[in-house]
């Protein structure tokens, strides 16, 4: 098989539920070697009940979920070191100071890049004091930033960051995504992300998920979604003769319009264009989340 | 009542609301109870009142941390200093407050005792030191070093001048002392903003939610996040041999020990040690002098309480607390290659818990045995720390457990902790009165090799349960 195209991360019909509340429903993923995906969902759709189910850390109650070719729930230690994870809490191990954590995550891999620690530490901000401050004295910021060291040093095969972003200020973010760029994705090291900045998943992620209903509802290379996707408005008696192959949802206003989410062909695109009775109207990201996740 | 006073006091009546009102009912129902059970039932009307008192007292303390509590919340540097008059609104609601509760416990003990002054004077004390705690926690060990000076410094003249100046006399004296500390300790509860001010409100803020948290969950640390003391050191050195041997030797895999450095320092046997330690050198210091007041009996049991069942009731609580506290630490660790395979992590783990039980049970029971055997001498001794030691065994059966399924703490359980460490010194007295001349060293061997086999057999039984790590994903509340 083709490195390439190596399944690293596969889950079929996976379904996880809270009490009477569903939040994954039979749902399918794959991710190849070196795709890096930004995972998108409203709050509460479920984005990091996924990453953990795809991790092990939490049981399905249906469906299964393999890493490496491995069940998630019986992981050898070869896959789980080479899985790199950076939980959405950022307080972690409080009550050490940043070296302390990263010499004890030494001490848990085979494999340590203290070259590549020590390179992050310093251009991160960790030269000084803040190396030796216990972790519950820092800043959120620096907090979430020493998480990614962690999860980057032991140079991961699979990468699984749970809002990796959300406390770093744009510094912080344009640093991460630089590192993020320029050590990981050359790497080959697969990526998955979630996170509700939009801008910065623009500038990462070559792919998008978007997580809706517990499902994943819609899938691509970001920069052909933004191409294709479209959103089609018109009477109704105009919109409910059109059949697009790409349809993700139709929506009927109370105007009595009609407006179809879809991704269009150059075909279909230049067709409806070419329609008087329609409206077509490119989205961006913005208008994609929005739309594909009401 | 204005509309601005009124708002101040609804706050701690809506919060009681909100957190539930048993705790209320039953000290109210606990004073009628006292009542009837002394009064009525053993026709002894001053123990009926003084145990009505005792339940009564009580509730106005309950309630003086709720307004407290309030107070300080409603305090908060923002609304102090914009809100006009907000901050000496709260002083003054405060004020009256402590006056009326100290009042209250003055009347309700007082009347029973006999004493008015001195238990108005020890409700004023009390109600103030409680608040001070707030602000100053170390003062918490100011009981400790009363019971200590009280020990080796002789009192006589203080008795001698209280007798000669009289009940009232002592309390306008301490009164007034308390009017005069008053000013001080307002101003340190309740600034008016500043750097100061809002470093005090978030640390309250925090401690607040911590031990709201406490009331729900098996064990929970009392404040959010408290930097590494002394007690941690021997967890430190433990970490450091760890990551030094790492570094130089080759990577070994599937060891539970590594784990548990990720469950922080209070659930490391250290302070648990160091503890033992401190209570032993401090009790063969002070030459029997501590245990002199109490008699055999309430020697031997405060010994087995405070070296036997402290220690062991510690290391558990903070087990279960760092197990539900640092769930995001565990996902980290069950991923890392150091983690034992899922099918043989419950295995590892349960014993590498009851491995860290043993060593403080260990030193537990040998630091009371030797305190014992040279202090308090005797056959006595000896049933009471082997009893207590045997019966401290089974609490290792708490560690191996379904962690994967930790709910919040049932209240069957609450009750059967209570009625543990009610039922123990009576346990001890009686054992101590039934063999005088001999150790049943044979019933004391049963009973630990019960909480052995109990213990096994959970141990056993948590092999086959969910892994342990992340604690309570699959609890339900």
């Amino acid at each position: 098989m083709n490195a390439t195209n190596m399944t690293l991360v596969q889950a079929d019909g996976l379904q996880k539920s809270f009490g009477r509340q569903p939040v994954l429903r039979g749902l399918d993923w794959q991710l190849r070697q070196g795709q890096v995906v930004g995972l998108l969902g409203r709050n509460g759709a479920g984005k990091s009940t996924l990453l953990e189910c795809l991790l092990g850390l939490r049981e399905t109650d249906g469906g299964s979920a393999t890493l490496f070719g491995e069940p998630v729930m019986a992981l050898s230690e070869a896959a789980r070191a080479r899985v790199g994870y950076v939980p959405q809490k950022a307080e972690l191990f409080e009550w050490l100071t940043p070296v302390q954590m990263l010499d004890y995550f030494r001490a848990l891999y085979p494999r340590w890049n203290d070259v590549l620690v020590h390179g992050l530490l310093t251009r991160w901000g960790f030269d000084g004091e803040a190396k030796i401050k216990p972790i519950g004295r820092l800043s959120g910021g620096e907090r979430q930033r020493l998480s990614i060291i962690r999860a980057l040093a032991h140079e991961p095969d699979l990468l699984v960051l749970d809002e990796p972003v959300a406390s770093l200020d744009p510094v912080g973010r344009r640093d991460f995504l630089r590192e993020l760029i320029g050590t990981v994705i050359e790497r080959d090291t697969t990526v998955v992300f979630s996170t509700h900045i939009l801008s910065d998943l623009e500038r990462v992620a070559l792919d998008v998920a978007f997580l809706h209903e517990g499902r994943i509802g819609l899938q691509g290379p970001l920069d052909e979604l933004l191409e294709s996707a479209r959103r089609v408005t018109g009477t109704a008696a105009a919109v409910d003769v059109l059949r697009l192959q790409g349809e993700i949802r139709r929506e009927r206003h109370a105007d009595g319009t009609v407006s179809v989410l879809a991704r269009l062909s150059d075909v279909e695109a230049a067709a409806l264009d070419a329609t008087p009775a329609l409206r077509t109207e490119a989205l961006n990201l913005e208008d994609l989340f929005v739309e594909v996740t009401k | 009542m204005s509309g601005a006073w009124g708002a101040i006091l609804r706050q701690p009546v809506l919060a009681w609301r909100l957190q539930g009102t048993w705790g209320t009912w039953a000290l109210l129902a606990g004073a009628v109870l006292g009542f009837c059970g002394f009064g009525i039932g053993m026709r002894d009307w001053r123990a009926g009142v003084v145990a009505a008192g005792v339940s009564l007292a009580a509730l106005v303390v309950v309630w003086w941390f709720q307004l407290l509590g309030s107070a300080i919340r409603q305090n908060e540097p923002a609304l102090a200093c914009l809100i006009p008059h907000q901050r000496r609104r709260i002083v003054t609601v405060v004020a009256w407050a402590w006056l009326a509760g100290s009042l209250a416990i003055g009347i309700v003990l007082g009347v029973g005792l006999n004493h008015f002054g001195y238990a108005l004077l020890a409700g004023a004390a009390t109600l103030m030191y409680f608040a001070a705690l707030q602000r100053l926690p170390t003062l918490a060990l100011v009981p400790l070093a009363i019971i200590a000076v009280t020990k080796f410094v002789p009192l006589q003249p203080v008795a001698a001048l209280v007798k000669t100046l009289g009940e009232t006399a002592i309390t306008a004296i301490g009164l007034l002392v308390l009017a005069i500390l008053a000013p001080p300790l307002a101003r340190l509860l309740f600034p008016r903003g500043g750097d100061a001010h809002i470093a005090w409100q978030r640390q309250f803020v925090d401690r607040a939610k911590a031990l709201k948290a406490a009331q729900g969950i098996p064990g929970q640390e009392w404040t959010v996040w408290r930097g590494s003391t002394w007690p941690d050191r021997l967890y430190f050195a433990g970490l450091r041999r760890l990551s030094e041997r790492a570094a130089i030797a080759p990577w070994r895999g599937g060891r539970a020990d590594v784990l548990l450095m990720a469950l922080g320092g209070s659930a490391h046997p250290g302070p648990a040690l160091l503890g033992i330690l401190a209570v032993t050198l401090l009790a063969l210091a002070s030459g029997g002098n501590l245990l002199a007041a109490m008699g055999l009996q309430g020697s031997v049991v405060q010994l087995c309480l405070l070296l036997l069942v402290m220690p062991l009731a510690a290391h558990i609580h903070a087990v279960t607390t760092a197990m539900q506290r640092f769930r995001a630490e565990q996902a980290l660790l069950r991923l890392s290659p150091a983690a034992p395979a899922s099918a043989d992590f419950n295995r590892r783990f349960g014993s590498a818990l009851l491995r860290r039980f043993a060593v403080v049970w260990l030193a537990s029971t040998a630091g009371a045995a030797l305190v014992g055997a040279i202090m308090i001498p005797g056959v006595q001794t000896q049933v009471a720390v082997g009893l207590t030691a045997a019966l401290g065994l089974p609490m290792a059966a708490c560690l191996v457990r379904d962690y994967a399924s930790m709910r919040r703490l049932s209240a069957g359980t609450l009750v059967a902790v209570l009625a543990g460490i009610v039922a123990l010194p009576l346990v001890l007295n009686g054992g101590m009165a039934l063999w005088r001349t001999h150790a049943p060293w044979t019933l004391i061997g049963g009973l630990a090799l019960l909480a052995v086999c109990v213990t096994y057999y959970r141990w056993r039984r948590m092999q086959s349960l969910p892994v342990a790590f992340p604690a309570g994903r699959l609890a339900n509340d």
